[in-house]
């Protein structure tokens, strides 16, 4: 089964040689065997990699623990359903998934495409076979998921417990296939740039295939943050990481490029600035690759080592080099001709939305590579971690909420003061109550918190005033207002998917904003029996359990919450403190019981690892979230407890992301769109 | 509304904001101080996580050094220079600003700024061009 999976290997690095060579020599010769040919092969690499792939889940599921990968990956006695998603877990079986994603993409790119791009597809092609042939090569020679273990082993080492978490089925594979996945919209802009023939059909091509990628890439960081809040056990979920820096700094650009492509759409301007986004997106996920897997940076995410760091900087430069030369190269045939009439415009508001967006990106590349060249140049050790990502970045993301909250409310071209009075109105004024109602009613103090939450509130007033003045005006003939909002929606599906996605992600910033601000905090140790107070909970600890397995120790300790009224404990808590300890005799006082929670902790002997799971009782206006710290000899337990305020409405978001993203790419009837390309192709033909 | 107001309009905000985000250490109980350092100091031994999110032996005796000194009394910065002064600059979660390191927090505002200057010219450019 090994040979199996390694002789693919091998079959998709001739193939996919071929048919980089084979579709780039056919387009300049025009011949349109050669063509047929090489697209055939490019096809056939997507057997190649599902065979490959089936081979190496094969040989995890039954421990064969002959092979390296299999062995440093697995043992006997982890969770057997674990053993199905093994194989994405380390370095080579990543590699080979995804090359797997890639093929896939491809075939589905190339086979679906439709007609009218013909002229592009052999260099879209090259470029697409080009990318897959790398990692075939990768495999092959420095990175093989087949390689044979060089001793006998009864058993292998185990994968690793953090691992073990839901999350592994939906956050590795979404997050790596939105990575690889920016090939396809990188392969259609250049093939169109190099065969010379820039037909702006391309553009819903580019459009469509970089949703998609974007979509599956935000979830995948989504995922990843819901990971870490519910398995690290630290409370966080996202750290400004370098990996998780990588990988959301090709997301922003994407981001920046799903908004300023419907601008090429609707105005045909800014044609240029949109193949340099995807050349960026694309450099900028090579970068993350080198990064992830070549070892320059210590994170709990990496899969470093040295030899791989060469190979992934020279693909890393070679991009670079290649995305640049075409560009030079064809660029000066494409200036726009249109021109921006105001500033106060929809066509601004991209423009600023993509400085913003940009900003964020280029000063967290900053912070990610500003420690590598302190070593390299300085010999000096320095770390940039989440204070000051947090701190950089903090301001610039507000202002690109404002921006969410303006950007829709500005017609295309230029205002008139009718349109202003009309769409602005309810919004500002929404907004202007709701600052009040948090100074006045909710006595929030903190200047920034008001001004941030006031930020998302005006997203969300401006969208609703939005789709009621557009439902109101269908309900006329006497239809239910939700099928006025669906065919609302469904007219403009760009938009109104846009909306959506809009509202996902003020959700995201209420949740980032109540647990940034407004976080409590304290640590306690307890005896059995004994509780800590803080805020209005009581949090009694129980008892411990300890459960042996053959390579763990588990400690489960039950912990009872409690909602109190924090008056009645006016006289045993500390003046200031935000938690304190009460022991029992505890009889009159009115204390409800809520819940209670579980906390693990799990030690690995064999490879000295902790892995800690802690307690959530989340409400959408707070999560309790208790921390196993230690559990003291004494028969005492150490716990942090926190309050994080509104952190459900970070994964609230979720549902919304994904259905937005879904409306957005959602295809109209042909027609509509094949006049956009009648008219740009003519204008093109007469220039 | 012209340009330039709007940039400037941009600027004041942003400087608003930065300023406002600063939490001061006497407004905040020993118990918070102790949360605060714990998120601004690396655990040494662990991959790139701060004392705060790491599980190790090392960043619990940290976090207990760090108890102990905000009970006799010592502001934060001088907790962070005696950490830095064990175990390097590194230990610090971001550079202080002092010396070369200054850099590291200029550049985001040259970037910033450096970005307004291309949508400026852009847009200029923009309204240049005959329909």
């Amino acid at each position: 089964m090994a040979e199996l999976g390694f002789t693919c290997i091998l079959l998709g690095f001739s193939l996919s040689l071929y048919g980089m060579i084979g579709s780039a020599l056919g387009a300049i010769t025009k011949t349109s065997r050669l063509i047929v040919s090489a697209r055939r092969a490019v096809y056939l690499l997507l057997l190649a990699s599902t065979l490959s792939s089936v081979a190496l889940i094969y040989l995890f599921v039954t421990n064969d623990f002959s092979i390296k990968y299999v062995h440093d990956h697995s043992n006997i006695v982890m969770d057997r359903a674990y053993v199905w998603v093994a194989f994405y877990s380390g370095n080579e079986g990543s590699l080979l998934y995804l090359t797997f994603v890639l093929t896939l993409v491809t075939s589905i790119s190339i086979r679906f495409s439709p007609s009218r791009i013909k002229p592009i597809l052999p260099w879209t092609t090259s470029i697409l076979s080009g990318v897959i042939f790398f990692y075939f090569l990768v495999m092959t020679f420095f990175a093989n998921p087949f390689e044979v273990l060089d001793k006998e082993a009864i058993d292998g080492i185990g994968i690793n417990p953090l691992l073990t978490h839901p999350g592994m089925f939906s956050h590795p594979p979404m997050l790596m296939a939105g990575l690889i996945g920016i090939t396809v919209p990188f392969a259609f802009a250049n093939g169109a740039l190099i065969s010379g023939k820039y037909y702006d059909n391309w553009v819903d091509l580019a459009r469509i295939s970089s949703l998609i990628t974007w979509g599956i890439l935000g979830t995948g960081i989504l995922l990843g943050a819901w990971w870490a809040y519910t398995i690290l056990g630290w409370g966080g979920y996202w750290s400004w990481d370098p990996i998780e820096n990588v990988a959301i700094m090709p997301w922003l650009i994407l981001t920046a490029f799903i908004h300023s492509i419907m601008v090429q759409k609707r105005r045909n301007m800014f044609r240029l600035w949109n193949i340099v986004l995807l050349n960026i997106a694309f450099v900028l996920a090579q970068f993350g690759t080198f990064i992830n897997r070549g070892g320059p940076v210590v994170s709990v995410h990496s899969f470093a080592s040295s030899t791989l760091g060469f190979v992934f900087l020279s693909f890393l430069l070679l991009s670079l080099v290649f995305a640049f030369g075409v560009f030079l190269w064809r660029a000066p045939h494409l200036r726009s001709t249109r021109n921006l009439e105001s500033f106060l415009s929809r066509e601004a508001s991209f423009l600023v939305n993509n400085f913003l967006l940009l900003s964020i990106t280029f000063i967290t590349l900053w912070g990610v590579i500003y420690p590598l060249l302190s070593d390299v140049i300085r010999d000096v050790s320095v770390t940039v971690a989440a204070p000051y990502f947090n701190r950089v970045n903090g301001p610039i993301f507000l202002l690109l909420i404002i921006m969410m909250g303006i950007g829709p409310l500005l017609p295309w071209r230029k205002i008139n003061n009718e349109t202003l009075k009309q769409k602005i109105l309810i919004p500002v004024i929404g907004t202007v109550i709701v600052s009040i109602s948090l100074y006045a009613f909710l006595g929030i103090r903190e200047h920034l918190a008001v001004l941030a939450f006031s930020s998302t509130a005006f997203v969300f007033l401006s969208v609703f005033s939005e789709w009621y003045i557009g439902t109101r005006r269908r309900m006329k003939s006497n239809r239910s207002p939700i099928v006025a909002w669906w065919e609302l929606v469904s007219g403009n599906r760009p938009r109104h998917g846009g909306y959506i996605v809009h509202i996902s992600i003020v959700m995201i910033g209420i949740g980032v904003i109540g647990t940034n601000f407004f976080e409590q905090r304290t640590d306690q140790a307890l005896d059995l029996n004994q509780s800590t107070v803080i805020d209005d909970y009581r949090i009694e600890y129980i008892g411990t359990e300890e459960k042996l397995r053959q390579d763990r120790i588990t400690k489960l300790a039950s912990l009872n919450v409690y909602k109190i009224n924090p008056e009645e404990y006016k006289d045993v808590s500390h003046k200031g403190e935000d938690g304190f300890k009460v022991s029992e005799n505890i009889n009159n006082r009115n204390d409800k019981k809520i819940g209670s929670v579980i906390l693990r902790h799990e030690f690995y002997p064999l490879i000295n690892q902790v892995s800690v799971r802690s307690g959530i009782i989340s409400t959408p206006i707070e999560d309790l979230y208790v921390i196993p710290r230690d559990f003291l000899e004494d028969g005492r337990i150490a716990i942090g407890v926190s309050i994080n305020p509104l952190a459900w409405w970070i994964w609230a978001s979720g549902p919304f992301f994904i259905i937005g993203t879904l409306i957005a790419l959602w295809p109209h009837n042909t027609k509509k769109s094949s006049v956009t390309y009648g008219v740009t192709t003519i204008m093109e033909k007469t220039k | 509304m012209p340009t330039a107001s709007k940039l400037l309009v941009i600027i004041l905000m942003l400087s608003f904001c930065l300023n406002a985000g600063c939490v001061r250490e006497d407004d905040l109980t020993l118990e918070q101080r102790s949360f605060q350092l714990s998120k601004q100091i690396m655990c040494p031994v662990c991959d790139g996580q701060t004392i705060d999110q790491s599980q190790s032996q090392l960043s619990k005796d940290m976090k207990n050094t760090i108890i102990d000194k905000l009970n006799k009394g010592e502001t934060n910065k001088e907790i962070r220079d005696f950490f830095v002064s064990r175990y390097g600059e590194e230990v610090l979660a971001a550079p202080s600003s002092k010396g070369i390191n200054l850099i590291v927090w200029i550049a985001p505002i040259g970037i910033f700024i450096f970005g307004l200057l291309i949508v400026a010219h852009a847009y200029k450019n923009m309204r240049k061009q005959p329909e």
